[in-house]
């Protein structure tokens, strides 16, 4: 956590305040309503993908979040509160109860951005119904709950044998040599099938590569490449 | 019906009848000679789909919040102000030539005339209706299916290997439709997701629950019906008809339960809890002691318990002035609030005769004195439960229940006709489809709702077959 911020500085604020990844070396995005933004159907070789979206949790979501998205009559189906913590805890190996706490003993999901992620608690909160659709701050908490999670997991298999990030070392930085691409083409290989379900097509891992400026260390690249994914317009919306 | 609705305040309940429009009542002579909005529009334009059957239109048609018009109401308006002779008086003298004469207009600007939207059922005022793209481009996709399936049903999404799988399967569709059954299956299914379906339902309030501060009932029993009733290829209409409780192992009973907690006073005061009622006094979900206690309470003509009903399982919100079914003669004023004045009477007349049936049922009953709780009086609660139990003679008007127009003689009767209505099955497939699409369905989902009901009929009101229907659908399972 602490070298991630201290290389990243400007990043870290706009990880926790703007949303915005840390990747802004990124090919831009398209616009919100164009096809690039098609959440991708696996299999469909032609099909437009963006995971690796670092504006995508900043652009608030329009009122028509799903008629943007696919820019097509498809239905579009939020993930909400509990897809997102189980989906989360399964690919990355942590305890749903520790995924993300606030203040060190509120649970991010099921407390604090309980209605941001969509649910509600008729006792804690009152509230007898959920959103219908995202809030504006949604995508706030979508990236908070990632970015714990992803830090923890990635501190875990830095101080222990690793269980996720296997294919590159933790603790040094990448010198970008045909080496360290192809463990993190592997490791993104990986997180792709972990966190998407599905293989990742070339351009993506292409994509992925330009988080790994030469001298960036691996503990950022795989806490950004983590983030990048799980924060995805496709790990959020079906 | 002849009640005047046109010169009521606009908030019935706020007890603000504002001088001006109370004035207004008595300009015009009797309350019969009044106009009334909706039954003039049915005689102005009988071929509108919703002058079919017995009820009238709802106030939506022209209003958003009574006396707020909507765009349709709005063009009316502005209309009858060109009659030089009109007056609020006599609205329903001129509301036929009114509504003719914007036949032709598009008032909410959806692209279908007024005269078309009534016809077809949509609403004239509210572009509910705009035709969205055509979904013929999307085709049913087991992949899209399969993840969305795993997300809403089983809250998780599928594996990596189980996207595999699907790949290779020979029967994709068949596995997708494995997969639901698992998910309803999964306890996520069974003990979250419906929870929070039936949230709005129950109305847990902290306060008064099992472990509030003063412990009147216990909700848990109604979740735990709702959630057993919805699942297993079991008949949803058991919603208001169920003669038994699920016990926390999932069994059934149709004894009586005692309570849990005992009678108590102290820093918790604890009066209810268990199920007092006998089996042939149930109608399901609504008679449980939590809901007559939480919608009953003190109220000899349980209006409210009637109204939640009828918008939680019937679909019908009263306070919008939806779902009248005027009873003549009604409301009686049985209870002296002045009920019958016409103001009161326009969804008094339906909703009073609606809640007699209720009123045989105890809300809470507890004796009060001067100091609060009177310990004498309420020996009824020490030995007994009486919080929800069925007593006849609580009222005499018990047996002059109206529900859709119908008379009932007591409230099985009520649930019966309520259980087997089309309301009900509607609102059951509103319920299950917004929870799926995160919104009510529309006019363009009219024929997917359509083979919805068919299957729910045709399944003896299956949920799980119900929406083993739905992702089937191109709505649910479309892509690219
Ligand atoms: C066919 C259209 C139509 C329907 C249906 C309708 N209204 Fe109206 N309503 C109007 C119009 C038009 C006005 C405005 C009349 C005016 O200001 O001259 C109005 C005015 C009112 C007003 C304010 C005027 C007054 O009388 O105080 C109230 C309150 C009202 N409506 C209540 C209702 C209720 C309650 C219902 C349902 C039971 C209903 N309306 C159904 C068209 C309708
Ligand atoms: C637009 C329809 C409508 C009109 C008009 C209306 N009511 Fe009601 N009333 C309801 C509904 C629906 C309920 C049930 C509670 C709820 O849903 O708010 C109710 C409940 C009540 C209750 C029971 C409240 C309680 O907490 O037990 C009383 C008393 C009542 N109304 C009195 C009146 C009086 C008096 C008038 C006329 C001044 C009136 N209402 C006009 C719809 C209406």
């Amino acid at each position: 956590m602490k070298r991630f911020q201290a290389d990243h500085n400007t990043c870290i604020v706009t990880l926790f305040f703007l949303s915005t990844a840390c990747v802004p070396e990124l090919q831009p995005r398209t616009d919100a309503d164009d096809q690039d933004t098609t959440p991708a159907a696996p299999n469909t070789p032609e099909a437009p993908r963006d995971p690796v979206d670092p504006d995508a949790p900043n652009s608030p979501p329009p009122p028509n979040e799903g008629d943007e998205i696919v820019g097509n009559n498809q239905v579009v189906i939020w993930k909400r509160y509990r897809a997102v913590e189980k989906d989360l805890s399964r690919a990355l190996e942590i305890p749903t109860n520790q995924l993300c706490t606030e203040l060190d003993s509120l649970n991010c999901i099921n407390e604090v951005h309980l209605s941001n992620l969509g649910g509600h608690n008729p006792i804690m909160q009152g509230r007898l119904t959920s959103l219908a659709e995202p809030a504006l701050t949604t995508p706030l908490s979508i990236d908070r709950v990632v970015l714990m999670a992803c830090i923890q997991r990635v501190d875990q298999d830095s101080a222990s044998p690793p269980t996720i990030f296997t294919q590159y070392p933790l603790g040094r930085d990448t010198n970008g040599s045909a080496q360290d691409i192809t463990q993190l083409d592997a490791q993104n290989r990986t997180l792709y099938q972990r966190l998407l379900s599905r293989d990742p097509t070339d351009e993506e891992l292409v994509e992925l590569r330009e988080l790994a400026v030469p001298g960036t260390s691996f503990r950022d690249v795989a806490i950004g490449s983590c983030y990048s994914i799980g924060t995805s317009v496709e790990f959020i919306f079906l | 019906m002849n009640i005047h609705i046109h010169s009521f305040s606009n908030v019935p309940h706020s007890g603000f009848v504002l001088a001006s429009a109370a004035g207004m009542l008595f300009l015009g002579g009797t309350a019969e000679s009044r106009p009334n909005a909706p039954a003039a529009f049915c005689i102005a334009s009988p071929a509108a789909a919703i002058c079919q059957g017995a009820a009238t239109p709802d106030c939506s048609l022209c209003h958003t919040a009574a006396p707020q018009l909507n765009l349709y109401g709005g063009d009316l308006l502005a209309v009858l102000r060109t009659y030089p002779e009109y007056t609020l008086n006599d609205f329903s003298l001129h509301l036929g030539s009114a509504v003719n004469e914007i036949h032709d207009l598009d008032s909410d600007e959806d692209g279908s005339i007024n005269f078309d939207e009534l016809l077809a059922g949509t609403s004239p005022g509210l572009a509910d209706n705009l035709v969205p793209p055509p979904t013929e481009d999307l085709n049913w996709d087991p992949q899209t299916a399969l993840k969305r399936v795993s997300v809403v049903f089983c809250g998780q999404s599928p594996t990596y290997e189980e996207l595999q799988e699907l790949n290779t399967a020979s029967d994709p569709r068949a596995l997708v439709h494995q997969h639901l059954s698992q998910c309803l299956n999964s306890s996520f299914w069974k003990d979250e997701a419906l929870y929070r379906i039936a949230d709005p339902k129950i109305g847990p309030l902290e306060a008064i629950d099992k472990n509030g501060e003063v412990s009147l009932a216990n909700d848990d029993w109604d979740y735990r019906l709702f959630s057993y009733v919805m699942t297993g290829d079991r008949d949803a209409r058991e919603l208001l008809l169920a003669d038994y409780h699920v016990n926390q192992d999932g069994t059934t009973t149709t004894d009586i339960i005692p309570k849990e907690q005992r009678f108590e006073f102290g820093d918790r005061i604890s009066l209810g809890t268990g199920q007092p009622l006998q089996a042939d006094k149930r109608c399901g979900m609504i008679t449980t002691q939590w809901y007559l206690v939480r919608n009953t309470m003190f109220a000899l003509v349980p209006r409210n318990t009637a109204a939640h009903t009828y918008k939680e399982y019937l679909g019908m919100n009263l306070s919008l002035g939806e779902g009248l079914f005027p009873v003549g003669g009604e409301p009686r004023d049985v209870d002296n609030i002045d009920i019958d004045a016409p103001d009161c009477a326009v969804c008094h007349s339906t909703l009073d005769p609606l809640a007699y049936s209720f009123s045989t049922y105890n809300g809470i009953q507890v004796a009060t004195n001067e100091d609060g709780i009177d310990l004498l009086g309420n020996i009824g609660l020490l030995f007994g439960n009486p919080f929800g139990e069925f007593n006849a003679k609580r009222t005499n008007w018990g047996a002059d229940g109206y529900i859709f127009g119908q008379p009932v003689g007591d409230l099985s009767e009520w649930c019966q006709v309520a259980a087997n209505s089309p309301q009900f099955a509607e609102t059951l497939i509103g319920t299950m489809f917004n929870f799926v699409f995160s919104r009510e369905p529309t006019i363009t989902d009219k024929e997917m709702v359509g083979d919805l009901q068919q299957e729910l009929s045709s399944n003896n009101y299956s949920v799980n077959r119900m929406l083993h229907k739905m992702i089937d659908s191109t709505l649910f399972g479309g892509a690219p």
